[in-house]
């Protein structure tokens, strides 16, 4: 493979990452609907008020790595926390849990759109808007926000309890109990976006940076462009969306993917060799043995997120077979080099979904005709191979019609 | 479709030695006095096929240009004919607009056509693909839509 076709396929994996991205209009509907919720929870009269609640994203819609769904059917999932600062000295993890949903069940919008109650979350449908929202209840320390600043802004990595959240779980045995939200579970979710953010922008050849405080803001500011480590997050999640298509128990979960795919990725810059790397090494990042796996936490290792990995489920032999596949797939890919853009589109299509193949080479020819346009379009001398380096620029001109 | 001449046409003898300056590995299958027949390789993109195109170029004449090898392209299921072509069946492409005088013989082909045809290509496999013509240009109508407008006008 020459460099000239791994920067070629590379741009067209970049491109189908931005068909898999959630455009700016969805984006923005989005934002907007749980600013409302938001809102809602926290102005009068609200029994809420007094403890400040503030929703933000957490998971893939902050880290920029959020997938649309394989099915156009199917809803687009949007992770949030809401935090809650202080609460009552006598409020369990069941009343804290409670007093969030109670409020919702008590609209005549949210209301209805409430789904089944799950383990650590409310889940709202937006019915028109193909997403729902999983609702995050949490206890935050007084003076989060400042902490959050604080850690956002400084350049070392100490992770501090004044930025963690404290979160409810139903299935814990001190649920109905434990009025201590110090010892209720503890999670990170903005120490582990810095954690991210700092990985994928640490190649620093990258043209472009992103703001960390606006990327993390209780409204993100929408990225148009990503980092390839970003991108990569993206092609690995739809590639096994495609692969257990459908079945949403079975699948690897994304917080695994994306935490391999950060501790594996080498800096590469073209998606490729970016992709076939982490694809290569994630699986170095896995602790324990067979049955008995840890993949850490980076900002809580005490957590573990292959706690659900069990003997008595497929879990973990799911994720190892995904990994192989994945790999063997990469290869494909490099083997497919300089073989013909029809055979790429062909794997494309089989590795990532039709839709997104093709718009990535539609966006492909356009960028090669405003490359023309703008007088920066090439033949190389040779085999006349069109790019923007050295050789003959091709002139404007008009391709006529069909004259038979 | 009449041809422009702008200024004193380009001898083909430089013709063929810009060619060969550029495109080395290209072949002259007949040359005259007025009238080169010259064959050669292009990939269009660094992961595209390899195809072969024939250039058939009188002097004052519009150059016709032929994709040679493959000798049947490949086309989206259900469709016959190729996008932006005199003539799918000889694989004759069309490369520029007559009227908008985007060519002439005092014009080198190595210059011109050659990553026209490129481009044509490129354009033709994104085509295949997508099954939309991404490089713009104008429809071949029986009579040509300026020509077609100032009649209109009349």
């Amino acid at each position: 493979m020459t460099e000239e076709q791994k920067k070629q396929i590379s741009v067209l994996l970049n491109e189908i990452g931005k068909a898999l991205d959630v455009t700016k209009t969805e984006y923005d509907q989005i934002t907007t609907s749980y600013k409302a919720v938001g809102t809602y929870l926290a102005e009068d009269p609200s029994p809420l008020k007094a403890y400040s609640p503030q929703i933000r994203p957490q998971g893939s819609f902050l880290f920029g790595t959020a997938v649309r769904p394989v099915s156009e059917d199917a809803d687009l999932d949007i992770d949030l926390v809401c935090e809650l600062t202080r609460k009552p000295a006598n409020w369990t993890q069941w009343s804290t849990k409670n007093a969030v949903g109670n409020r919702l069940k008590s609209s005549a919008v949210y209301g209805p759109m409430l789904d089944k109650e799950g383990k650590r979350c409310w889940t709202l449908k937006y019915a028109d808007g193909k997403y729902h929202m999983d609702v995050l209840p949490c206890i935050v320390n007084e003076g989060y926000t400042t902490a959050l600043e604080r850690m956002i802004a400084s350049s070392d990595s100490v992770v501090s309890d004044t930025t963690a959240i404290r979160i409810t779980d139903k299935t814990r045995s001190d649920y109905m109990t434990e009025t201590d939200s110090g010892k209720w579970q503890k999670s990170n979710p903005f120490a582990l976006a810095k954690w991210f953010y700092n990985i994928a922008y640490r190649p620093t050849n990258l043209q472009r940076s992103i703001n960390l405080k606006e990327a993390v803001a209780p409204v993100p500011k929408y990225y148009e462009t990503k980092a390839p480590l970003q991108r990569v997050v993206q092609l690995m999640k739809r590639h096994r969306d495609i692969m257990f298509d459908g079945d949403e128990d079975d699948k690897p979960i994304s917080i695994i993917i994306t935490t391999l795919a950060s501790r594996a990725y080498n800096d590469a810059t073209d998606l490729l060799s970016a992709l076939h790397h982490v694809a290569r090494n994630m699986t170095f990042y896995i602790e324990g043995t067979p049955g008995h796996r840890v993949v850490k936490n980076p900002v809580n290792p005490s957590e573990n997120f292959a706690d659900r990995w069990k003997p008595e489920n497929n879990k973990e032999e799911n994720f190892y077979k995904w990994v192989n596949k994945l790999q063997a797939d990469v290869d494909r890919l490099i083997a497919a080099a300089g073989q013909g853009l029809d055979k790429l589109q062909t794997l494309f299509e089989e590795l990532f979904g039709e839709k997104v193949s093709k718009a990535s080479f539609k966006a492909y020819g356009n960028q090669i005709l405003e490359q023309r346009k703008a007088g920066k379009l090439t033949a190389a001398a040779g085999a006349a191979t069109l790019g923007t380096g050295t050789g003959t620029k091709v002139a404007a001109h008009t391709f006529y019609g069909n004259g038979e | 479709m009449a041809t422009v001449s702008k200024g004193t046409p380009v001898p083909i003898p430089a013709q063929v030695s810009i060619l060969a300056k550029y495109y080395p590995n290209g072949t002259v299958k007949s040359q005259t006095l007025r009238r080169l027949v010259w064959e050669t390789d292009i990939i269009p993109t660094p992961n595209s096929a390899t195809y072969r195109i024939r250039i058939d170029y009188t002097i004052n004449q519009r150059p016709k240009v032929y994709v040679v090898e493959p000798p049947v392209l490949a086309r989206p299921e259900g469709v016959e004919k190729l996008p932006h072509v005199f003539d799918t069946k000889k694989q004759q492409i069309c490369l520029h607009y007559g009227p908008f005088g985007e060519w002439d013989s005092a014009m080198f082909l190595a210059l011109k056509i050659i990553p026209w045809a490129s481009e044509w290509l490129l354009f033709y496999e994104l085509w295949v693909i997508t099954g939309e013509w991404l490089g713009e240009g104008v429809d071949h109508v029986p009579h040509p839509p300026i020509i077609k407008k100032a009649t209109k006008l009349k």
